[in-house]
């Protein structure tokens, strides 16, 4: 191993970590013969294998070197003919060193014995991928029977990164390119209608879906410009952004320019701002903070961890069915309370009832009601104790295990049958996520969180 | 003087009439004001950043950090020390200072 000391930037160590790790292991389960072969060739027995990293023309170059039998390069040939990778005259005029390339194409792999450390051919292409991801070069070098040269060649840093810049109040911030999706300007009286907002997280309808969206003056809490006077001079700048999986929406007074930036970490006094990935110097000398796109999207909720649930099995569950349906689905449209109108999927429900308040009785658990002989418990979202004598009340009923649950709510609207296309926007708790229903943006309850929560024992019960 | 008195050299500045010392080799430079980016989120003490040469460092307000009152608006500083920390050469904060 030579050059321990070659210094290359965290990201990037991250970046090429694995695909070392697998170029490693396969020099030396593919590339050194086994002893006997060795000896009959005049090498060493003991075969040798060579890290070297050293710094060239600003880039780092990581090469893993082995003295042992090199690429076949005839069974490459014939492998890309098999698996029709490469046209078959193309492989005729190729050289040595092109085919050698080959191997870095997906699905290729020459080793006859699939072992349980490599051969499974994926591998080369994705040692490939993961260095020009972080915009490096991968080339292999090799000589029949005297060994073989993988050569990396990374830049030395990320530090230069192309960035929008945006003005909010008297500040521009830079938004790295990379977690960029598109840019939305919505002006005139169109800016007063089209933030929509389910409880209290404001949301904006892109092409029919949903997209959380964060004020950036709020969540920096800084002031923005204030709104134009004049209606026909309102503008909404909204910059559409990707935080690992979620799309999300930031609103900013202004769109500037993009510009190639040089990444310069900030003190340690200020490392523990998750908004905040570094600062740049503008070209005017003036300084500029760079957003880190998921540290503001964390910041402002609108990616936050879903929490620990009881039933974290039941939920997910739920949730992949309720997502993964694009067919039209039974909904249940109901008030739960307040007189915003949630849904539920039908399919969840066991029966609706209609109840008088006078049928109901008092547990220590609380209400419950005589139904079919047996003991329906309830649980009061509405707060019937307000209720007068006579009212009806309607109840949604849930079983699980021939135990049932019932919900007091406030009112019954409809069922539907929609394609439901749940979004995640900032929403939690007893929501699963918010869909379009019949042209509005409604809720989906996690019935099993309300239940959970309002009736822990209804669950607890279960696992006993 | 007796032997044992050790001398050592301040970079001596007041804030709000009180006489402050650093010791100078803490003291990388003293500059005039600065413009500054301010870092919402971050610490009430923290100033902004400013572009030292194409080096971004972190401003302290002293004041702040002492319990001092705010300057009144419109009074800029006067100067800043930046001190390097102890160990590296990098200047790790600066400090506004009034009337060095």
């Amino acid at each position: 191993m030579h050059g321990k000391e070659t210094e290359l930037d965290r990201t990037i160590l991250e970046a090429v970590k694995d695909p070392l790790t697998h170029v490693v292991r396969n020099a030396i389960d593919h590339g050194i013969e086994v002893p006997a072969a060795r000896a009959s060739r005049g090498k060493p027995r003991t075969g040798s294998l060579v890290l070297r990293a050293f710094h060239e023309g600003g880039q780092v170059i990581i090469e893993v070197s082995d003295d042992g039998n090199g690429l076949d390069t005839d069974a490459i040939r014939k492998k890309a003919l098999e698996r029709n990778l490469v046209p078959a005259e193309q492989i005729a005029r190729m050289s040595d060193h092109e085919l050698a390339q080959l191997v870095f194409l997906p699905g290729f792999s020459t080793a006859q014995q699939v072992t349980n450390v490599s051969g499974r051919g994926v591998g080369m292409d994705v040692v490939k991928t993961n260095v020009e991801r972080i915009g490096g070069t991968v080339d292999l070098l090799s000589r029949p029977r005297v060994g073989t040269t993988l050569r990396i060649r990374i830049p030395l840093t990320l530090a230069i990164i192309p960035a929008l810049m945006v003005a909010q109040g008297d500040h521009r911030y830079a938004i790295p390119q990379a977690n960029l999706v598109e840019l939305v300007r919505i002006e005139g009286a169109a800016t007063r209608t089209a933030i929509e907002r389910i409880h209290s997280s404001p949301v904006y309808r892109l092409r029919g879906q949903l997209l959380p969206i964060v004020d950036l003056g709020v969540a920096l809490g800084t002031t923005s410009a204030p709104p134009a006077a004049d209606i026909e001079d309102a503008r909404l700048n909204i910059v559409v952004l990707q935080a690992d999986d979620r799309m999300f929406g930031v609103i900013i007074d202004d769109i500037r320019d993009t510009e190639e930036i040089v990444v310069k970490p900030l003190g340690t006094e200020l490392k523990g701002i998750a908004v905040f990935a570094g600062a740049t110097i503008m070209g005017d000398g003036q300084v500029s903070l760079i957003l880190d796109v998921v540290g503001l999207a964390q910041h402002a909720g609108v990616a936050r961890a879903r929490k620990d649930d009881s039933t974290p099995e039941t939920r997910s569950a739920q949730r992949g069915v309720i997502s993964a349906i694009d067919t039209k689905q039974a909904l249940l449209l109901f008030a739960m309370r307040d007189s915003v109108v949630v849904a539920l999927p039908l399919a969840e429900v066991a029966r609706l009832e209609e109840l008088s308040v006078d049928q109901l009785e008092c547990t220590r658990n609380g209400f419950v009601v005589q139904h079919r002989g047996g003991i329906l418990p309830l649980v009061d979202l509405v707060g019937v104790g307000q209720r007068k004598r006579g009212d009806s009340l309607s109840v949604i009923v849930y079983t699980r295990n021939e135990r049932s649950i019932g919900l007091i709510v406030e009112r019954i609207v409809d069922v539907v049958d929609e394609v439901v296309r749940l979004e995640q926007c900032g929403t939690e708790g007893d929501v699963l996520g918010a869909a379009i229903v019949q042209g509005k943006i409604t809720e989906l309850v996690d019935l099993q969180a309300v239940i959970g929560r309002h009736a822990p024992w209804f669950f607890e019960a279960e696992a006993a | 003087m007796s032997d044992d008195t050790e001398c050592r050299q301040l970079c001596t500045f007041r804030i709000d009439g009180l006489l402050f010392g650093v010791e100078i080799t803490h003291v990388q430079e003293v500059l005039r004001a600065q413009p500054m980016t301010p870092v919402p989120l971050a610490n009430a003490a923290v100033r902004g950043l400013i572009n030292l040469r194409g080096q971004i460092v972190t401003a302290l307000d002293l004041r702040h950090r002492l319990g001092l009152a705010a300057l009144p608006p419109g009074i800029e500083p006067v100067s800043w020390t930046s001190t390097p920390a102890a160990s590296s050469a990098r200047p790790r904060r600066s400090r506004p200072v009034r009337g060095t």
